[in-house]
């Protein structure tokens, strides 16, 4: 049936034109395979954000399913991996690339204000970023700039990762107090209601009371009685509604929470009574003390053997460790029972009385 | 930090216990250097005196070996098995986790044990200090096999290192680097030098106290004219002396890799990260500054020495430094220029550092209970496999080395 399927080709190319003079062109139709939302009416349009072609949802389970391949635009050898691909922000292809951008920027470079000793500094560190943002927008001196933002990387990682923790902190906070102020909003809001509906209803009360004492029998000492009453009953109210309105007022000025006082503050830690270095040790020599040079035939030509003093060999350490040796059973005696001390503790013996390295080497 | 123990806990030659070769009974302190007076005749009584009680090795090992049960296989390797294991509970003490170190015999040495493992035995007997792993004891199984009785420690600081959910103080920074430096200036007073020093050696107890461990490249001080081997310490903790060949090296060695790990757990990832032994000499260069005859009289002498040619980096000062590390402060950063220079003569001691005006300044080091922590399940097993690791690599399959070094380029991208 020839003519049936030539009427479909019709009118699907029908269709396409429509689309495309339809003036929403682009969001019609994808670039890659031409299918059209008149044919698709879920056709979603994706981005990747290597070099922003778009293209249908179809076509990317198509072409980088089988992993990354290169981008079917013509001209645009960019490999492309299907995890990358996303949904479009932004309905200006460069405004989207721009937030990118500014985006991966903002993460490496996140100094603030306080990191800078004044504000001078700190503007001109705003003025550099903005120019290696401008270079990366408009593909000035990419490989340098790249260059320039890992080396930067590189040598501030551990600040980058600690302002990016006290950013996350801040954030926490701010959320937070909006949260708070929200249920503030809600509770004046409500307050409000009240005392609207409670004058409301005392008004209606007021005018039945005025009507029931006009029937009376003396209607000028009920209806003044009556007044007198309201005008206490309006009097209390009033009170009433200030009191509220203060509380609610100190409630909004006090903190959402009480750790939000000290969220930011620095434990004060005492600082350790005194500090030492070796933690107790003790690092004395009874027996003997170290000189800086000994006479020996054997090592005087050798102390100026070049690759021994190159390679760091330390003729000091072996002094000591002679000695050491030399010296270390003095004051042993075999024959004692180990001494005991006050605590009970087996007292220093001579046999650890080991030296303590020259610091001045 | 525990009471000072040190000096005075190390037994001494008064109530000396006889130290078979390889293990004694009682799981206490032998005094440095002691090993001569030990083998003299010298009567011994043993703790767990009983009615067997008698200098057989025999009855003695056996007597060792009952005192710790295996509980499960923490990891194998090549070159040991690693099982957790606790010590009996007695009469007076409770029982306590212990990791016990099993090595293979005969897989490498024909006729012997492996060189590690006499290192560690050697050296780990001797140094007893908070900051340093304790070799509790030593026994032989029933085929002859070398069992290692070490303490315990679920972490090391690798993990804390790589686990970025969690963001180090320069108090908790300071905290482990001036336990990492107590231990080796303990090492170094006892004239041991480590040569193995980096994050992963570096064990974390589950009070927050750090410990050095793997003992297997250890050795003491050379005698003058004496040499020593120059491929030892992890690559990317090397210093430049060893990579140039020298045979007569000191101390320093220990220095540089401890900045160079320093380094590391302020930028939360290797600071020179070579792929060959090429490539990280010339990362030294380039980073902390090529060696010249200006900056280290003598190096061309030493018998590796190659003229970098080409363009030469002055050795590093305060302004780089401080650029790049800031977070350490100024004397941080002075303390890490003195550990990381390139003459191994001018680098700082181990007790010299301990001395720095950083230690005592704010923020204080954190105090050992209240570091971050990475213990548990993980944990466990990641410390059994860096054990049985032969001391000197990194990691312990081709495979897994090929996904660190993907992951740093990965890393050095530049996240788009």
């Amino acid at each position: 049936m020839p003519s049936i399927t030539n009427s479909t080709a019709a009118a699907i190319a029908r269709a396409r034109e429509n689309a495309i003079n339809r003036g929403g062109d682009a969001d019609e139709i994808c670039p890659v395979c031409k299918s059209s939302r008149y044919l698709n009416p879920n056709m979603r349009f994706l981005v990747n954000p290597e070099c922003y072609h778009k293209m249908c949802e179809s076509c990317v389970d198509r072409l980088f399913s089988q992993g990354p391949s290169q981008c079917p635009v013509v001209g645009c050898d960019k490999i492309l991996r299907k995890q990358k691909f996303r949904k479009q922000t932004f309905e200006d292809i460069q405004v989207e690339r721009e937030v990118d951008v500014r985006k991966r920027i903002a993460r490496t470079f996140n100094k603030r204000q306080e990191d800078f000793p004044s504000l001078k500094e700190f503007n001109d560190y705003l003025e550099e970023v903005e120019t290696v943002t401008f270079n990366l927008l408009n593909s000035i001196d990419v490989g340098d700039t790249e260059a320039k933002i890992i080396a930067f990387e590189q040598s501030n990682k551990s600040s980058i990762l600690q302002n990016a923790a006290k950013a996350a902190q801040e954030q926490q906070f701010a959320l937070a107090q909006r949260e708070f102020e929200k249920e503030q909003h809600r509770k004046a809001k409500e307050f409000e209601n009240e005392i609207e509906a409670e004058e409301k209803r005392d008004k209606a009360e007021h005018k039945a009371n005025l009507l029931r004492a006009l029937e009376a029998d003396n209607p000028d000492a009920e209806v003044a009685k009556v007044n007198r009453l309201a005008r206490k009953k309006s009097s209390m109210r009033r009170e009433n509604q200030e009191r509220r309105a203060r509380e609610l007022e100190a409630a909004r000025n006090a903190p959402a929470f009480q750790f939000m006082a000290n969220l930011n503050r620095v434990a004060e830690e005492a600082p350790p009574e005194k500090f030492d270095p070796v933690d107790g040790y003790d690092e004395t020599n009874r027996y003997f003390v170290y000189r800086d040079k000994y006479e020996s035939p054997w090592l005087d030509d050798y102390q100026k053997d070049k690759p021994t003093l190159a390679g760091g060999y330390l003729f000091q350490q072996y002094y000591e460790r002679a000695i050491f040796e030399a010296f270390s059973g003095v004051g042993c005696f075999i024959e004692d029972p180990p001494a005991v001390d006050a605590e009970g503790e087996p007292a220093l013996q001579a046999s650890f009385d080991t030296p303590m390295i020259d610091s001045s080497v | 930090m525990s009471a000072p123990t040190g000096p005075s806990t190390s037994s001494t030659l008064g109530n000396a216990k006889r130290t078979l070769p390889f293990g004694n009974g009682n799981g206490n302190d032998t005094p440095l250097l002691a090993m001569a007076a030990e083998t003299g005749d010298v009567k011994l009584q043993n703790d767990d005196s009983d009615a067997s009680d008698n200098d057989d090795p025999d009855d003695l090992n056996t007597r060792i070996k009952k005192k710790y049960t295996k509980d499960r296989k923490l990891g194998e390797g090549a070159y040991a098995v690693v099982n957790l294991g606790h010590r009996r509970a007695t009469a007076t003490e409770s029982a306590v986790p212990v990791a016990i170190k099993k090595i293979k015999v005969n897989t490498e040495f024909r006729d012997g044990i492996t060189m590690d493992a006499i290192r560690e035995v050697k050296y780990l007997r001797e140094l007893h200090h908070p900051n340093i792993i304790a070799l509790l004891d030593v026994f032989s199984s029933k085929n002859q096999n070398l069992c290692l009785v070490l303490e315990f420690l679920d972490s090391d600081l690798e993990m804390i290192i790589r686990d970025t959910s969690q963001t180090l103080s320069m108090g908790d920074i300071k905290s482990w680097m001036l336990m990492s430096l107590r231990g080796l200036w303990w090492c170094h007073k006892s004239f041991v030098i480590h040569r193995d020093i980096k994050p992963n050696n570096l064990l974390l107890a589950a009070n927050g106290v750090l410990k050095l461990a793997d003992f297997g490249l250890a050795r003491s001080f050379a005698d003058p004219k004496r040499n020593m081997t120059h491929q030892v310490i992890t690559r990317w903790y090397r210093p430049p002396e060893l990579f140039y060949g020298a045979k007569h090296y000191s101390s320093s060695v220990d220095i540089f890799s401890l900045g160079l790990v320093f380094c590391e757990l302020m930028l939360r990832t290797p600071f020179l990260a070579g792929n060959t032994d090429l490539h990280q000499l010339e990362l030294i260069c380039q980073w902390l500054g090529t060696p010249t005859e200006e900056n280290w009289p003598g190096v061309s002498s030493l018998p590796g020495y190659h003229d970098a040619g080409g363009a030469q980096v002055k050795e590093r000062g305060t302004d780089f430094f401080m650029n790049t590390f800031i977070a350490a402060g100024e004397s941080g950063v002075e303390l890490l220029m003195k550990m990381l220079r390139l003459d191994p003569r001018k680098r700082c001691t181990a007790r010299a550092a301990l001395d720095a005006k950083w230690f005592s300044q704010e923020p204080y080091p954190t105090l050992p209970a209240n570091l971050p922590k990475k213990g548990g399940g993980k944990g466990i097993e990641k410390v059994g496999s860096d054990l049985k690791r032969k001391a000197g690599e990194l990691f312990n399959t081709p495979d897994e080395r090929g996904k660190k070094v993907a992951r740093k380029l990965d890393f050095g991208g530049g996240g788009g």
